[in-house]
């Protein structure tokens, strides 16, 4: 009795995050037959179960077809605040978590950037900018590469046939391409195009602005991963952003602020828009900065 | 009710750390952090954010059982159990149990246990909160919108004290989270009262409507109250699905008319010529 | 008799002769013939088993990553799309310019171009990340992207070509019929199928005129655009150094040139192999020298058009480009394609002694190696000076140095590309006898 109840605690308990976190912890001595993870169970403890009892974490993301359409009434915006970016990297890192990308081909980028050399450089995160005239979704040749009408730009990698062209229009180097056969692993969710999960050898992928998160009315990981609230993140039809902690009005932000996008003479008419690295919560500093302010 | 109440993340975190006697087992020690809120305009919830720090991280503990009491940990106080989610978070919808129970009385005290499991001792946390009103107030005068809340204790004889310098904000629901339009930091007057002027210039839905919420948070004395109202005040939101467009970026079925003439035309014009040369090659193998 | 131009004084000769010189070839394989098939075939296979090691592991064979997001695969491409022009340079062009001579180069120069193009299409799909969903492209082939531009144009000049080398072989391929005796039985089979029942009578005749002259007049739209609608891959994009609206006739002029080399170098074999020594004669060498100084003069002229712009201004990321063009990692190359590749042939195949076949081939050979590293230069270094500055990233992903298993597809190519000339050569005249007899009646009666 006492061992069953424990087993149906198990089944609930040993959701995907967890696994994720623990296992990091627990090295990798064993080697058994069946494939294990180790997870922490309701009663505080490490451990080690086969693989096939786990439930998965509830899917948020929606098929291939469904996931053309685009979240109705929105248009996804983001601004980005260079005056509080130090490279903590934490926008990386939780990104590299939840769309499960190797460290070698980075969604997000921080970018070190000098305008001129009289002028202090600056970091510069940098996604995909989601552009209203897209150069790789007008180039894709079999339309894997799609435009939605909340204007997020997504990937479906059950119809790239790899041919790069995409990466070679976009002029911010956004994309990233699957070189190499990516580790097998049992998915928890069915692949959609709005989590990149999982990854298929010989196609594109890219930042996706995670509409599964915004599904479910949440922020994109990186926004609420930054420990200064560098990025913010919003809806232009509400004009509203939000860093995760402070709300603001989307228009007026900019025009306070000066914001601007990013070479806006290449007419691609970006959805991430900058606030400039003026009056700045930190000197630039070239090594990686821990934590916020 | 409940989306609208994911939308809100502002949590009152009087949240204690229970110190648990572990032995070597114990990896771990669980932390709750409790709080009360108040739906003016519907229910009020009792919400628990359990995490144990591991390897220096804090990690929600997820799926776990967390019983809710009233006054005291008894049977008969008992208001139900909540399963905590993948943030760690378990959400009680205060039952009619409660309001049966905490009938003449307006200091509320509730309980929360995450039970004995192996390893842990009873975990438990507890908050003690004031009955509170908050009112809002939505009005036009000189074609100025005022939105008005005001914040009143109760007693027992259901007489409303105004609350003073309460930080009552004034917010208009949004998406990822309410946006304030009332001054941060501003303060209940002496009638408990706070009054702000609704932005003309700001969209609503497609009709215009908004939804205008007064919320206290963070609260010692009423835990988090709010209350929030609809009212067509906003700009009609303009919506333009540019997806649906003939253009280069299009999907293939909404490729540009130009386009379409110019590479068909083209393509029956060179294949009209392959064709006709390929019935001249019949032609030559029908000669005798 | 004396009324035969140098360049067709085999005419002299009764038509017998012609005939059996220039089929005698086919039913003898010689040794080295088998050796060098044999050489190409392995070659092939060395190809084969890297592709089959992309398809296994994926791109990461190749040395392409994230910024060099295109390689020595696409530049070849180009390089073969470029060279399959000659076709219709000279079946078409030369031809509408009365400039007989052209119909002795004519299969030859067809022959090339279908080799290089289906190739080309087999490289494009080497290219591919999913090789596997390549039906996609017809599946859900969206009209507004430049690569379906190019594959219908790919596979309009494909049949194109066939077309115009098979409609004027039908005569010949009749001849192999009546005279070759000595060859399997599928030769024969294959000559009496494809010569379409043809016996030679006035009307099929008249056909086969009125459809050469239709042909000849269509491929040269369709040769311009294929080679145009490939320079828009590049300039459709945001890139420094595609970003150019002289991209198309910069492309074609190039691959003009190029074709006239290829070819060049082609006659030389053939005429050594074949023994044709009287047929392709010194003065054809001296005309296509000629032509490919003119060419090269062409080629130089949008090559000043391409470069003086963007080097005058000097524009950020073009700048950037461009000075590494011109001084940077890739200068030398850079210079050396030019030099040898550009300038070098136009100096010197101005000498008649230099338009001797030797010495001509020596050059063609240049000319083609510049303008495949030209090609390179074309797409790498644009692809590694995007807008944004190339940081974190592993050294590897900075640089480009194609790997074995990228050089043994694009070796293997070119024996594909060597294979198909081969055996056509070794299955039909190269020559268009018909086309001779034709002149020779023609000079008959004049006289």
């Amino acid at each position: 009795m006492e061992k069953n109840q424990r087993r149906t605690f198990l089944k609930y308990s040993l959701a995907a995050s967890m696994a994720t976190l623990t296992c990091g912890a627990c090295g990798s001595g064993d080697q058994s037959e069946e494939e294990t993870v180790k997870v922490l169970t309701t009663d505080g403890q490490l451990v080690e179960v086969p693989k096939s009892n786990v439930k998965s974490a509830p899917c948020h993301g929606v098929s291939p077809s469904e996931s053309r359409k685009g979240i109705p009434g929105k248009k996804f915006v983001m601004v980005v605040d260079l005056s509080r970016c130090r490279n903590a990297r934490k926008c990386i890192e939780s990104c590299e978590k939840y769309h499960e990308i190797p460290p070698d081909r980075p969604f997000i980028k921080v970018l070190k950037m000098q305008d001129n050399n009289e002028s202090s450089p600056y970091w510069m995160p940098k996604k995909c900018f989601q552009c209203d005239n897209p150069p790789c979704v007008k180039v894709c040749p079999v339309g894997a590469t799609y435009k939605r009408s909340d204007g997020i730009v997504l990937i479906d990698n059950i119809r790239c046939i790899g041919c790069r062209f995409c990466m070679s229009a976009c002029p911010y180097s956004a994309r990233v391409f699957n070189w190499g056969q990516p580790p097998e692993k049992d998915p928890e969710c069915a692949y959609s195009p709005e989590t990149s999960i999982p990854t298929k050898v010989g196609t594109v992928e890219k930042c996706d602005f995670c509409p599964d998160m915004l599904r479910q009315d949440k922020l994109p990981h990186c926004i609420t991963a930054c420990p200064n609230g560098a990025i913010y993140f919003g809806d232009k039809v509400a004009d509203v952003i939000s860093n995760g902690s402070e709300v603001l009005r989307f228009r007026e932000t900019l025009k306070v602020k000066a914001g601007y996008r990013y070479l806006e003479e290449l007419g691609t008419e970006p959805n991430v828009y900058y606030l400039p690295p003026v009056n700045r919560l930190f000197p630039f500093d070239e090594t990686p900065q821990e934590g916020g302010i | 009710m409940i989306a609208y109440f994911r939308i809100f993340t502002l949590v009152i975190f009087i949240g204690m750390l229970i110190p648990v006697h572990y032995n070597a087992q114990d990896k771990l020690r669980p932390r709750l952090s409790f709080s009360y809120l108040k739906d003016g305009n519907a229910e009020r919830y009792l919400k628990v954010k359990a995490i144990a720090r591991i390897d220096r991280k804090s990690t929600p503990i997820t799926r776990v059982p967390l019983k809710f009491y009233f006054i005291e940990i008894s049977e008969e106080n008992f208001l139900g159990t909540a399963e905590t989610d993948m943030d760690g978070v378990a959400q009680l919808l205060l039952p009619d149990k409660f309001y049966d129970l905490s009938k003449g009385k307006t200091e509320f005290k509730f309980i929360t246990v995450l039970e004995d499991q192996d390893n842990y001792r009873d975990v438990d946390s507890d908050i003690t909160v004031y009955e509170s009103a908050l009112e809002l107030d939505l009005t036009e005068e000189d074609g100025e919108k005022i939105v008005k809340a005001r914040l009143f204790r109760i007693d027992s004889s259901s007489a409303k004290t105004p609350v003073e310098d309460a930080e009552v904000k004034i917010l208009v629901a949004r998406p990822f989270g309410p946006l304030p339009i009332s001054e941060a930091g501003e303060v209940t007057d002496e009638n408990g009262a706070l009054s702000t002027v609704f932005p003309d210039d700001l969209p609503g839905d497609e009709t215009g409507k908004v939804n205008i919420i007064a919320s206290l948070e963070d609260s010692d004395e009423f835990g988090s109250v709010r209350t929030n109202q609809d009212i067509i005040w906003g700009l009609e939101a303009e919506f333009d699905d540019k997806t649906l467009k003939r253009s280069l970026w299009a999907a293939g079925a909404n490729a540009p008319l130009g386009l379409l003439f110019f590479v068909n035309s083209l393509i029956i014009a060179t294949w009209g010529i392959i064709f006709y040369i390929i019935y001249q090659i019949f032609l030559i193998s029908k000669h005798k | 008799m004396r009324s035969y131009q140098p360049d067709f004084y085999f005419l002299s000769k009764p038509m017998e002769k012609i005939e059996s010189d220039l089929l005698q070839h086919i039913p003898h394989w010689r040794k080295r013939d088998k050796v060098w098939v044999a050489f190409l075939t392995v070659v092939i296979f060395i190809g084969i088993y890297a592709y089959y090691r992309q398809l296994r592991y994926g791109l990461v064979v190749t040395a392409m990553r994230d910024f060099t997001s295109w390689g020595i695969y696409i530049s070849n491409f180009v390089f073969f799309v470029a060279i399959s022009l000659v076709g219709s340079l000279v079946s078409s062009i030369l031809r509408l310019s009365k400039a007989k001579w052209s119909i002795i180069l004519s299969r030859i120069s067809e022959i090339i171009a279908l080799a290089s193009i289906i190739c080309a299409s087999i490289i494009i799909i080497v290219d591919m990340g999913r090789p596997d969903r390549f039906l996609n492209v017809f599946i859900y082939g969206r009209i507004q992207s430049p690569i379906i531009w190019d594959v219908i144009i790919i596979a309009t000049y494909f049949v194109i070509s066939y077309l115009l080398l098979y409609i004027s072989l039908i005569p010949d391929l009749a001849l192999c019929r009546d005279k070759l005796h000595n060859v399997p039985k599928w030769q024969k089979a294959m000559y009496r199928i494809l010569a379409v029942n043809w016996k030679g009578n006035a009307q099929q005749y008249k056909i086969i005129h009125r459809v050469t002259a239709i042909l000849s007049l269509s491929v040269i739209p369709v040769a311009f655009a294929i080679h145009t609608v490939t320079s828009w891959l590049f300039s459709t994009t945001w890139r420094p150094g595609w970003d150019s609206t002289n991209l198309g006739p910069y492309f074609v002029s190039g691959a003009l040139m190029a074709g006239a080399a290829v070819l060049i170098v082609g006659m030389y074999f053939i005429r050594n192999s074949l023994d044709l020594k009287e047929y392709i004669s010194e003065k054809l060498f001296d005309n296509m020298g000629k032509l490919l100084v003119l060419l090269s003069l062409v080629y130089l002229y949008f090559n000043i058009n391409e470069y003086l712009g963007p080097s005058f201004k000097m524009v950020g990321v073009e700048g950037e480009h461009i000075t590494e063009l011109f001084y940077g990692s890739y200068a030398w190359l850079y210079w050396l394609v030019q030099i040898f590749g550009l300038i070098l042939p136009i100096v010197v195949l101005v000498f008649a002694k230099m338009r001797k076949p030797f010495p001509l081939l020596i050059v063609s050979v240049l000319v083609i190696i510049g303008a495949w590293l030209k090609r390179f230069l074309i797409v790498i270094p644009s692809l590694q000076h995007p807008y944004l500055p190339i940081q974190d990233v592993d050294d590897s992903y900075r640089h480009y140095y194609p790997t074995w298993e990228e050089w043994a597809i694009t070796f293997a190519s070119f024996a594909g590309v060597l294979l198909i000339i081969t055996l056509l050569i070794r299955l039909i005249p190269v020559i268009p006898i018909w086309e001779l007899k034709e002149e020779k009646e023609q000079k008959n009666i004049e006289s």
